[in-house]
């Protein structure tokens, strides 16, 4: 297991489970809460297929811790500059070429809310609780999770993000903010059988390319993506071919 | 002047039937035969909407793999790379795609299994008509490939991306009834009524057609 600051990465065979750990509520101390560079190196290691993120203890994440934010504002060109990253910090996330799954416990919140909704897949447990309280705060979500929410819940995501309302796990998957929630009370375990459901007979090839133009399709143009979709067909089909004459 | 799709018009409805039972496959001659279809018939016929559908039990049992894998490989063999013959097979995507061109409605109606390509198509037209124990799906990763005519593209713009990824890297066949929860699927019938429903959605769908309900 390898440790930076608030964030741990471990292995456990084909997955890596990426855990936030930082207290009771898991506050992300920094809007850029992992060095990127580091989490590109674990990201991109061999025979990776696929990540599960999840919050070590009762939460997923809190989000910001306040007092810290407030002290950062104190510095506009520091904060900005740290918010910047944070939000690169998640677009790496989202552009993954495998599967990211966040596995929420507890309460998801403000920035928490944002790293789950750079993720691919979430799943949570049933007493999961979704906010963005920034509003309630004079603030906004400040990593792109209004543009993210948005994206996916259209004009269902302006009371969450304008009035900062809490919803709980069945009011999340009824308006399509989680794909699914666990019987039990940790969502790990579905997580790893959902991650293992999707890419357990895949080769690493098939699994980057079928992300790689999934995401395209979001976004490129269509004649690009299209375009992409052809060639990564191709190349797979040369060696589909090779395999059988083997 | 087609062999393996069958072309007719009843009562200024285009019927498109993949015509190679029982499993309707798009061969090499289908893909011929789609594209001349739609670059030089379907726009001069003096049509409101158009139904695709399979001969028999099945709409279609998709590409034919070894079709595809062997034209892919003499071509990489021949030119030394993948250009030529991506540029080639790209064409079909295009041609698959431009359904959304046509200023009718284009109505897939679907009995029996309807997967990869087939169901790539599908997602190409407009309006969805299932018979209830249709099958559907993009098994294409099962093979070691991904879906290669569109279905990539059109399926996120569909579902929802969380979605359309345990879709494709599944490459698991659903039902129409799941298809139907997602909005995949418009409509499902019993599997006899499929195409006398499509023929009823195809009259109630041009009266009031408006062209930008195609985008996609």
């Amino acid at each position: 297991m390898e440790q930076s600051n608030i964030l741990s990465w471990e292995r456990q065979g084909d997955f890596g489970i990426l855990s936030i750990s930082n207290g009771k509520e898991n506050y992300l101390d920094q809007p850029d809460f992992i060095d990127i560079e580091l989490l590109r190196k674990w990201t991109s290691e061999e025979e990776l297929k696929g990540i599960i993120i999840q919050g070590i203890g009762r939460n997923f994440s809190a989000g910001a811790d306040l007092k810290n934010l407030t002290e950062l504002a104190k510095n506009q060109n520091l904060l900005a500059e740290k918010i910047n990253k944070g939000k690169k910090i998640l677009e790496l996330i989202e552009n993954l070429n495998i599967p990211v799954i966040a596995s929420i416990n507890g309460v998801c919140f403000g920035g928490g809310l944002e790293i789950a909704l750079a993720c691919h897949i979430r799943i949570a447990s049933e007493r999961a609780l979704f906010a963005f309280p920034e509003t309630n705060h004079g603030l906004i979500p400040g990593l792109g999770g209004g543009y993210r929410i948005t994206r996916l819940l259209r004009n269902k995501a302006f009371e969450i993000v304008l009035k900062g309302d809490m919803i709980n796990a069945g009011n999340a998957i009824e308006i399509g903010l989680i794909d699914y929630i666990s019987e039990k009370k940790d969502s790990f375990e579905m997580a790893k059988e959902k991650l293992k459901s999707i890419t357990s007979d895949r080769s690493l090839e098939v699994i980057h390319y079928a992300m790689q133009a999934i995401h395209n399709a979001t976004m490129l143009s269509r004649e690009e993506a299209l375009k992409i979709e052809t060639e990564l067909f191709c190349k797979l089909a040369v060696k589909v071919k090779d395999h059988y004459q083997d | 002047m087609f062999t393996v799709i069958n072309w007719y018009i009843k009562d200024k409805i285009g019927f498109l039937e993949l015509n190679n039972p029982p499993s309707n496959p798009m061969d090499s001659a289908f893909f011929e035969e789609f594209y001349w279809w739609r670059t030089e018939v379907v726009e001069r016929a003096d049509i409101k909407a158009v139904i695709i559908h399979g001969n028999g039990r099945h709409f279609s049992s998709g590409a034919v793999l070894d079709d595809l894998l062997g034209i892919i490989n003499r071509s990489h063999v021949q030119s030394g790379d993948l250009k030529k013959i991506s540029n080639f097979l790209n064409k079909n995507s295009r041609i698959f795609y431009s359904l959304k061109d046509l200023k009718i409605p284009v109505i897939a109606a679907i009995r029996g299994v309807c997967l990869g390509s087939a169901f790539e198509l599908a997602l190409c037209s407009d309006y969805i008509i299932c018979g209830e124990k249709a099958v559907l799906g993009l098994p294409e990763t099962t093979f070691g490939l991904i879906p290669g005519c569109t279905g990539t593209y059109t399926l996120p713009k569909v579902v929802k991306k969380s979605l359309a990824i345990e879709l494709i890297l599944s490459g698991k066949t659903f039902s129409p009834q799941e298809a139907e929860k997602w909005g995949i699927v418009h409509s499902i019938v019993p599997t006899k009524e499929v195409l006398k429903n499509a023929i009823i959605n195809a009259e109630k769908l041009s009266a009031g057609f408006i062209k930008e309900l195609k985008s996609l």
